[in-house]
């Protein structure tokens, strides 16, 4: 349990919740959480998720686990050809490993920031 | 600026903790190649790329002349998560020794 | 230890870095759970319930009754009953107890509630399915009645349709927190070490090509053309008698 960013791993079940920023958290070294914290901090903006059987979903970032599983809510614009289905959907989950890349906000983290994060948990891997 | 220890290579990954910040060209699966700068990593190569180009290649077979025909699309990409197990090679910008 | 000393040895001048896992070696780990299957394996009277793999540590967590199952392009069975392990989907014909399938949680890519008439004419659970042959999903089957084995496993889509549409968001619910216990199964060696180091191809003449990160600039469409970078390291590292652990990549150029 961190105070500072309020993260801890839930002893029952091994599943970590984070309630504050932790990205900045200088106490988390290496727990491989620089992704899933990175992406808790861009809830609510708007990412492009390419899979990799080509579909790309343009959507709001409504939620993700420690897997980096994502849901999305509000799906604007995906490709029409390959998945027609898809259109008449607003809310979807992924499956982390069916990723190919994700398309972020620009302005979402500072980026001194994450340079920091990305140094911390190279040490602590 | 960096002090010997943090600039020493030992492991791959060393290397790319010296590119965090630079241009890295990384080669994905399916014939996509990326460009851009690093910006975040993990130790399974998940990474955070700036101000990138992607390059998709694909080839068709000319129905009739059995030709094949290489395309390749590119686009630019203002900021990017790009998934560890979708690469295949990363390669640091180079630098003097 | 010793592997890793030898790998350590090697570095010297290197530019590359290449993943020691590459498709195939992947895709045949996970061939055997991947896509949609028949499931007959009941236990009980009358109709029956599946049997669950408890020995594995497979659970009940749902049952759904009065669901039909549409695969890919072909038209809804019912009635049925949905079964939601902590592993897997199943699907149980009512009538037939030979008529049944399985999904593992592992192969559904997506899933999401869909509620629009006009793609769809009854409200549902859609979903993706990580098929073995994802290329073939344009496949229509003829024989709507019993879809063959070869022709479930190239099926992407699939459709749950519950008779009461206010179970939608239940499901969708607990298909989430499924997907959350199914993890992928950690690749055997995760250490950065498998990651492997190129040689620094600048100072071979053969291969004038490799100044890939040298000139950023440079037109990268040409470079890769019809050479495959990835496979020629390989190569060159598995030639090299000071690189002691060409076994692995061996296995991982056999794609």
């Amino acid at each position: 349990m961190c105070f500072k960013c309020e993260f801890y791993i839930n002893p029952e079940n091994d599943i970590v919740q984070v309630i504050g920023s932790m990205l900045s958290c200088k106490e988390l070294v290496g727990f491989e959480m620089l992704f899933v914290s990175y992406f808790k901090e861009l809830v609510g903006k708007e990412v492009t998720v390419e899979l990799k059987n080509d579909l790309a979903i343009r959507s709001i970032l409504h939620s993700l686990d420690q897997y980096l599983n994502i849901e999305l809510e509000n799906i604007g614009v995906v490709d029409p050809e390959k998945y027609p289905h898809m259109l008449s959907i607003r809310n979807c989950f992924i499956r982390e490993s069916v990723v190919r890349h994700v398309q972020l906000p620009p302005d979402g983290v500072d980026i001194d920031i994450l340079h920091d994060a990305t140094r911390r948990e190279a040490r602590g891997a | 600026m960096a002090t010997e220890e943090e600039s020493a290579v030992k492991e791959p990954l060393d290397l790319i903790r010296l590119s965090l910040d630079e241009r890295i060209y990384v080669k994905l699966r399916s014939d996509r190649e990326l460009r851009g700068k690093l910006h975040a990593y993990d130790q399974h190569l998940n990474m955070i790329l700036g101000d990138v180009e992607e390059i998709i290649t694909t080839v068709e077979i000319d129905d009739e002349t059995y030709e094949e025909i290489v395309r390749t699309t590119r686009r630019t990409i203002p900021f990017l998560f790009v998934r560890g197990d979708g690469v295949i090679l990363v390669s640091p910008p180079l630098r003097s020794t | 230890m010793r592997e890793r000393e030898a790998r350590r040895s090697y570095v010297r001048t290197r530019n590359i870095i290449i993943s020691p896992v590459l498709d195939g070696k992947k895709a045949s780990q996970r061939a055997m759970i991947l896509g949609i299957r028949h499931f007959t394996d009941r236990i009980g009277e009358g109709i029956g319930q599946p049997r669950f793999d408890s020995a594995e540590g497979e659970e009940l967590m749902h049952v759904q009754p009065g669901v039909a199952i549409a695969l890919g392009r072909l038209l809804p069975e019912s009635p049925g009953t949905l079964y939601i392990s902590n592993r897997r989907v199943m699907w149980l014909s009512d009538t037939d107890r030979d008529k049944g399938y399985a999904v593992d949680f592992l192969s559904i890519s997506l899933h999401a509630v869909s509620r629009d008439p006009e793609t769809y004419p009854s409200p549902c659970i859609y979903t993706q399915i990580e098929a073995e042959d994802a290329k073939d999903d344009q496949f229509e089957g003829s024989d709507a009645e019993c879809p063959d084995e070869s022709y479930l496993s190239k099926i992407t889509e699939m459709r749950l349709v519950p008779h009461d549409p206010n179970q939608l968001d239940t499901l969708f619910d607990i298909f989430c927190q499924c997907v959350e216990l199914n993890p992928e199964p950690l690749e055997g060696d995760d250490e950065e070490n498998s990651w492997i180091f190129g040689e620094d191809f600048t100072d071979d003449g053969d291969q004038p090509e490799w100044h890939i990160s040298e000139d950023l600039a440079n037109p990268i469409g040409q470079v890769n053309g019809n050479h495959d970078l990835a496979h020629s390291v390989l190569h060159l590292q598995i030639n090299d008698q000071r690189f002691e652990d060409a076994e692995e990549m061996e296995d991982a150029n056999h794609n």
